[in-house]
């Protein structure tokens, strides 16, 4: 009798556990997300909460993971010696609705992309591709773009630039449907039901403004390695209201900028990883706004002035508390040959503190070359966007101006529309603006906007740099590359070319029970899973 | 009544219509355009205003706006791509409408009920105590009371959800929220007007009649208090149902408040001349409901 009992009561707790674990939700991890993507469209992306969706939707030739390029829908490829010309060989695979991917789709996708007809945000991401900017301006015929499909399985790209494979992973290199895109039109990647996707999860269904739930594809390729069955992305949960969700179940991860937010949770138990997103400016328009700060904001002597009176460390420790200090121009989480590139090629360009003596000895060096003296000196225009924090970080650097060089600074804060547009008129003198760390390198990101063909809203014109920047963009072996694009960084540093100020932090927290994610200059959850 | 009502229709036309004008130039001059960006190219940019048609002139580009409007179509997002204006208005107003309506409805009748009861026990201590709730709904916004709420109700108590749409126990913070400040002005406008209508002879004649006191209250002063009510209605009601852009961020509401100003942020000219229009049709009609209502309310109102 007693025997019959334990047994009942072992097949019991067994049936409850059971029932526990069919009804526990451990494959779905719970997102919040700041704000909404504009649109799923692979060609219109221009924001983190699309990129964010798009890098579990949407699967290109060859896949980034942690800053390395592996196969994806290319299984393999040959690349010339130059890297200027790639023989992609394709794998079977997918859409999410059975059809099979072919080399056609990815054909369709870029000349979709270069069609000027219909201004596509990331139409320049396929400039790279021999003829396709001249394509995109009417100058070329189609079948003039080095792009070229051999069979249904084998896609040669001939590329104007010698480019890497990462530079492959980007979704403009991913394929597209012809017949469901045409189908669809103007409204393509607008809802769930106009969206056709080939990676490892699908968009089941989007609440605008509320919730997007991605589920697992199970026609993805490698849908094996997928443990996630269901990814809920709740829009404009951030901040307080990020942090209440998270205090109360609702979400598994969320990222911040506060430390104060971030640590009302890991209090509660909960982990933090935190990784560089991105870089935060005090740009300099090198024309000036106006010929008198013009010709101080052009000398170099000048410029390293401002360097060494802005104290980064102090900037870091009041306003930009989720931060480091920049003291150079390469991020510390960025790709080097083989690790990071900090590690390889260690450096300081910039100064971490102030150093008012030697910022007045640079001041005296500067006046001195401009014929000028101190009270010549006109009143500065920094430009901002309105917000608090860009307010008050302005207001501590004017202060510092003021105190170790004696630059009076006048704040311009503006609406963003308006900051754009009076960047773009160079109705500034100092911004403040900040810049995302690039899915490959500053080189292609940051580093062309100071090319003397730019202009705006730099306006910075040196051939040298122009020459430097070339021989690091022709490099067609990876050291080769990262060794030119030190000689640029230290030019750049050396120059003042831009007042770097710190590299924004981001920090993840989540449930501690998940694992399996990774962060280069990007949070990436693909992988994700619970662990047992 | 039917001319009434038809002048009415036509003021509200032309009203619309010239608000369409107004907010469309404005726009326009507004610095920048909304396709201004750091990190897409000139020639991309140029594009994207060629395909919306920003490069032609000013006044092309009004009339043809003008010439959708009157056919019913408000365009699509400029930024929101592929969605209609019309659908983006249809999807969240609803939302925003439930919301809210509810908050509405239980406000105006709670705050009906506390002026009412401050009027009768005027300078007593439920009319001291109901004041400083009155007054407690106004000073403290929704940004304060929405967030506190939530964490004590949702975090630590857990016996609401902290934020969400779609089930009634989400509906009972932000419509509790949303509804202050109406209970706080309903009841002080009702106070004053009930204490105006308390001191008039017909109310003094039908007390001396013996008539009793609730009957007084209900049939008498309560009904002609109401006026000054209902002449807020129309502006009240019209501002909660289009949405409260605090309210629907704190507790994560898909609501048509968050449109409002993101369409401004982002320089969305269709998105901001279709939620103007929308919202100042809507005035117009509650306006004109208003009005009517008046009528039923105090037929000494013509509305001829």
């Amino acid at each position: 009798m007693k025997k019959r009992c334990l047994t009942i009561l072992m097949v019991l707790a067994l049936a409850v556990n059971l029932a526990g674990a069919a009804g526990s939700n451990e494959g779905v991890l719970k997102v919040g997300w700041p704000y909404e993507p504009a649109s799923m469209d692979p060609h219109r992306a221009n924001e983190d909460a699309a990129y964010d969706a798009l890098r579990m939707m949407v699967e290109g030739l060859v896949r980034n993971v942690d800053g390395e390029a592996v196969p994806g829908i290319a299984e393999s490829w040959e690349a010339s010696a130059d890297n200027m010309e790639y023989t992609f060989h394709l794998r079977k695979s997918r859409f999410s609705d059975g059809s099979p991917v072919t080399a056609k789709d990815f054909q369709y996708s870029l000349f979709r992309l270069l069609d000027a007809s219909k201004a596509f945000e990331k139409a320049d991401s396929a400039f790279i591709i021999k003829n396709a900017e001249s394509y995109y301006k009417g100058k070329s015929k189609a079948e003039e773009v080095g792009i070229e499909v051999k069979n249904d399985y084998t896609l040669k790209l001939t590329l104007a630039v010698p480019t890497f494979p990462i530079t492959f992973a980007d979704w403009p290199f991913s394929p597209m449907s012809k017949a469901f895109v045409e189908a669809k039109g103007a409204v393509y990647g607008s809802e769930a039901a106009n969206l056709l996707t080939n990676g490892p999860f699908t968009l089941k269904a989007w609440e605008h403004d509320s919730k997007l739930i991605l589920v697992k594809n199970e026609n993805y390729w490698d849908s094996r390695s997928i443990s996630l069955s269901e990814i809920d992305a709740f829009i404009n949960a951030a901040g307080d209201t990020a942090v209440d969700m998270m205090l109360a179940k609702q979400l598994d991860l969320v990222e911040f900028s506060n430390r104060n937010q971030v640590k009302t949770l890991t209090d509660k138990g909960l982990a933090v990883e935190a990784y560089a997103s991105n870089y935060q400016f005090l740009h300099i328009n090198h024309k000036g706004k106006n010929e008198k700060t013009g010709r101080f904001l052009s000398n170099v002597n000048f410029r390293r002035a401002l360097s060494y009176a802005i104290d980064r460390q102090a900037l870091v420790s009041t306003v930009y508390t989720t931060s480091t200090p920049s003291t150079r121009l390469t991020a510390p989480n960025e790709q080097g040959v083989k690790g990071r590139f900090d590690e390889e090629y260690p450096y300081a360009g910039f100064p971490a503190e102030a150093n008012p003596a030697k910022a007045k000895e640079y001041l005296a060096i500067a006046l001195k070359e401009l014929g000028l003296s101190a009270s010549d000196m006109p009143t500065f225009t920094m430009l901002c966007f309105d917000s608090q924090g860009s307010l008050m970080a302005l207001q501590a650097i004017q202060d510092m101006l003021k105190k170790n060089l004696g630059v009076i600074c006048v704040i311009d804060a503006q609406p963003i529309p308006s900051m754009i547009a009076k960047v773009y008129a160079s109705d500034y003198d100092l911004w403040k603006g900040g810049s995302s760390l690039g899915q490959v390198d500053w080189l292609d990101e940051i580093a062309k906007s100071y090319l003397s063909s730019a202009g705006a809203p730099y306006n910075y014109k040196n051939m040298a740099f122009d020459a430097l920047y070339k021989k690091a963009s022709m490099a067609t072996k990876w050291k080769e590359r990262k060794d030119r694009m030190f000689d640029l960084e230290k030019y750049y540093c050396d120059n003042v070319i831009d007042l770097l100020l710190n590299w924004q932090q981001v920090f993840v927290v989540h449930n501690p029970k998940l694992g399996g994610m990774y962060m280069t200059t990007y949070l990436d959850y693909t992988q994700a899973s619970f662990k047992k | 009544m039917l001319g009434y009502i038809g002048r009415k229709l036509l003021t509200a036309a032309a009203t619309v219509l010239i608000l369409a004008t107004l907010t469309f130039f404005l726009v326009k001059l507004l610095p920048g355009n909304p396709f201004l960006s750091e990190t897409v190219p000139e020639v991309i940019q140029q594009k994207q205003r060629e395909y919306y048609g920003l490069d032609k002139p000013v006044y092309v580009q009004y009339l043809r706006y003008m010439g959708n409007l009157l056919r019913g179509d408000l365009g699509s997002s400029l930024k929101k791509v592929g969605r209609s204006v019309v659908g983006i208005i249809a999807e969240s107003f609803p939302v925003s409408a439930k919301l809210g309506l509810i908050s509405f409805l239980i406000s105006e009748a709670i705050g009906i009920l506390f002026g009412i009861l401050c009027a009768q026990f005027k300078n007593k201590w439920p009319d001291y105590l109901l004041m400083i709730v009155v007054i407690l709904g106004i000073a403290l916004p929704a940004m304060v009371l929405g967030p506190l709420l939530r964490f004590v109700l949702g975090v630590k108590l857990r016996i609401l959800p902290v934020t969400g749409w779609g089930s009634l126990e989400q509906l009972v913070m932000p419509a509790f929220v949303l509804g202050m400040g109406t209970i706080a002005v309903t009841t002080r406008n009702m106070r004053a007007s009930m204490l105006g209508v308390t001191t008039q002879d017909y109310i003094k004649t039908a007390r001396s009649k013996g008539i009793s006191p609730v009957r007084v209250v209900m049939k008498h002063e309560f009904k002609n208090s109401l006026v000054p009510i209902i002449t807020n209605m129309g502006v009240q009601i019209a501002s909660v149902l289009t949405g409260s852009f605090v309210v629907e961020s704190i507790f994560l509401i898909p609501g048509l408040g968050k449109y409002f100003v993101d369409s401004i942020t982002t320089l969305d000219y269709t998105l901001i001349m279709g939620l103007t229009i929308f919202y100042g049709t809507f005035l117009v009609v509650m306006n004109l409901l208003v009005d009517l209502l008046y009528g039923f309310i105090d037929p000494r109102i013509r509305l001829k």
